[in-house]
């Protein structure tokens, strides 16, 4: 109820409209759209700043789904899957039922999600209320060893990156001792970096440097936009899939590490696979272009399980959601359903109530979003550049804080250049602190034991989960050198 | 290269880290203190840049004669008209050439520039100036376009953030 009867629905529902225009655009991405938009949040109470944020993630994931189509270019990683069969249709003058599919498909694949979050994440947090330090040292490392998945082709660079986030985590005050570290006596270190000016930094900054230099390239052509709609024989046909991508998004959004795009192309691969005219599929199959949006929209729901119960991000989007709950002063975790539970339940209501916006907002606004792509990039690039400084200045009217995102956003433009994944140093950045002070907590409490990991039921689950995650990911290196 | 290069920036960034946090004691009789976490997690940076540089090497060698890369037809069709503004070349013709071929960088100094102009002048002078020459780089050069989307952006902006939303703007020391 606190939903509609507060400002949260309505910010909601402009988050969504922010989140889909943000989505449309090729370039920008939900997770540099919820960085930029932080800073919109700042007076707003916790539950309608979350409503925003969750908003802006959801209509992001959504929006890339219309430039696809129309494009041949995914606004968002998410919609890459979305390209193989909705440009083809939309080729063939089908663009609108293109759309409405990937439309209503988002919309029930998010709802899905959206109601096994709401059953599940209390659940999860009944059990993690029970974590002692030891346990949180494990989460941290379990968290950690999801580089090895969010490392793309090269290990060994993930965990490269990984170190230098866990580096950048230990500036500021030691968890154990109190003693500033790399401080170097001013008071801007004192207290580390921040996380959302690093945030803005790798994820926005960093893609406007590549935007200028890709502002020579020659834009696709753009195919027009038809009647919106599907039969209901159509809606059936491709609801068993959407179905079915909802529970694979949802599931692979829960694993830390993962990401929009895996349980896209996740979905779209098991849809090809169980499908009874797979050859279809490439060409304009209406359950290529379902599966995809279900299961990248139910993970956008299913990433925000391990971010509430655990307080580990599900994945690049939801660090940044992370970032911006702490900076409404909302620390997430178990204790969060205990002590703000209007907070989760506005959560829930929010992931719920965002669906029905996403169906009403992407059927009736599907043509205004479509112009928005006849925006001059180059004109959406520099503000870019502005909304960063802006929004990193925001947090504490620091320039310092400005300083710092420049810098981000330089090393993360040198780190995409040089094929270095970005997503491992979010992990080491956010996780540090966490797998530092429990460690030492630990070590303290059992006077330098390290047995005491192995006396406790959650402890050796957590070290079994880790040892199979590396032993796999180690196992999927070696068999793709050799 | 530029691989190796970070990777040995990062190295030596590590080593200094080392180097201060000598001062740093541990908690008596165990080893935690502020630098063990620092010890242990550049250590193993080390150990991991250490391999990417091997993996650096062995892919620069690997690479034989070099093939002239494949120039795209946009460009070599820009480059034959460069041959003949060539012949009369005008200072702004030879400047216009010079920033589209070091775009990235004049980017990233038109930022810090932008970011010394907010320090000592404040949010509205800085964004007026940074926006035009931003969207003169990105070669988006009509100027009453360019005027209208300086003079409303900045508007837009100043009026969201400042007024809708009170989140405090650079004001500039000149201006403080």
């Amino acid at each position: 109820m606190y939903l509609f009867t507060t400002m949260a629905a309505p910010t909601l529902l402009g988050g969504i409209a922010l989140g889909i225009v943000i989505g449309v655009l090729p370039g920008l991405t939900a997770t540099m759209g919820i960085a930029l938009l932080i800073p919109l949040t700042y007076d707003l109470s916790p539950s309608i700043g979350l409503s925003l944020l969750i908003g802006i993630f959801a209509g992001g994931i959504y929006g890339g789904s219309v430039s696809a189509i129309l494009l041949k270019t995914p606004g968002t990683p998410a919609a890459a899957a979305t390209i193989f069969d909705g440009y083809p249709l939309a080729q063939r003058g089908l663009a609108g039922k293109a759309i409405a599919i990937a439309t209503i498909a988002s919309a029930i694949g998010g709802l899905i999600g959206a109601l096994i979050l709401s059953v599940l994440a209390p659940q999860i947090a009944r059990i993690a209320v029970r974590f002692g330090p030891p346990e949180y040292v494990l989460l941290g490392i379990y968290g950690l060893s999801m580089i090895s998945f969010v490392s793309g082709k090269s290990l060994t660079k993930g965990l490269f990156a990984g170190c230098i986030g866990l580096l950048i985590s230990t500036f500021g005050i030691d968890p154990i001792t109190s003693v500033p570290r790399f401080s170097f006596g001013t008071l801007n270190l004192l207290t580390g970096f921040g996380l959302l000016p690093i945030l803005i930094g790798m994820f926005a900054m960093s893609q406007a440097i590549a935007g200028v230099r890709d502002s020579r390239e020659k834009a696709p052509e753009q195919m027009p936009l038809t009647k919106i709609g599907i039969s209901l024989k159509e809606f059936l046909w491709i609801l068993p899939h959407i179905i079915k991508s909802a529970f694979i998004g949802t599931f692979v959004g829960a694993v830390p590490g993962t990401g929009t795009d895996i349980a896209a192309f996740l979905s779209y691969g098991e849809a090809k696979r169980s499908s009874k005219h797979p050859e279809e599929f490439g060409n304009g199959a209406i359950e290529g272009i379902a599966a995809p949006e279900s299961g990248n929209n139910a993970c956008v729901n299913g990433a925000l399980i391990p971010m509430f119960t655990l307080g580990i991000p599900g994945e690049a989007a939801t660090a940044v959601i992370l970032g911006g709950l702490m900076v409404l002063g909302l620390q997430p975790g178990p204790l969060l359903f205990t002590e703000k539970p209007e907070i989760i339940y506005t959560v829930f209501a929010s992931t719920i109530t965002s669906n029905l916006f996403i169906i009403i907002l992407g059927l009736a606004g599907a043509r205004i979003f479509a112009k928005v792509l006849s925006l001059p990039k180059n004109v959406i690039t520099t503000f870019i550049f502005v909304l960063a400084v802006l929004g990193s200045y925001s947090m504490s009217n620091n320039m310092f804080d400005v300083l710092v995102m420049g810098v981000a956003g330089i090393f993360g433009y040198v780190f995409s250049v040089l094929d270095y994944p970005l997503p491992p140093v979010l992990l080491g950045i956010i996780l540090g602190p966490l797998v530092e002070s429990n460690l030492g907590r630990t070590l303290l409490v059992s006077y330098g034991d390290l047995t005491i990991f192995f006396r406790r039921p959650i402890s050796i689950f957590f070290i079994v989960i880790i040892v199979a995650t590396i032993g796999s990911s180690i196992r999927k290196y070696f068999r793709r050198r050799f | 290269m530029a691989e190796i290069r970070v990777n040995i920036l990062f190295c030596c960034i590590v080593v200094g880290m080392f180097i201060v946090s000598r001062d740093y004691d541990f908690v008596k009789g165990t080893i935690l203190g502020a630098r063990t976490f620092p010890l242990l997690v550049g250590s193993l940076l080390i150990v991991f840049a250490c391999v990417n540089i091997i993996g650096a090497i062995g892919r620069l060698k690997a690479v034989h004669a070099p093939v002239p890369a494949a120039k795209d037809p946009q460009e070599s069709l820009f480059g034959s008209e460069m041959l003949q503004e060539k012949a009369d070349a005008t200072q702004c013709n030879r400047f216009n050439a010079f920033i589209r071929d070091k775009r990235v960088v004049c980017a990233i100094l038109l930022m810090v520039v932008y970011y010394l102009l907010l320090v000592f002048l404040g949010f509205i002078i800085g964004t007026v100036v940074l926006i035009p020459f931003m969207l003169y780089l990105l070669e988006y050069r009509k100027p009453i376009s360019v005027l209208l989307i300086t003079v409303v952006g900045t508007m837009l902006l100043f009026v969201t953030f400042k007024v809708l939303l009170g989140v405090p703007l650079p004001t500039g020391w000149l201006f403080g």
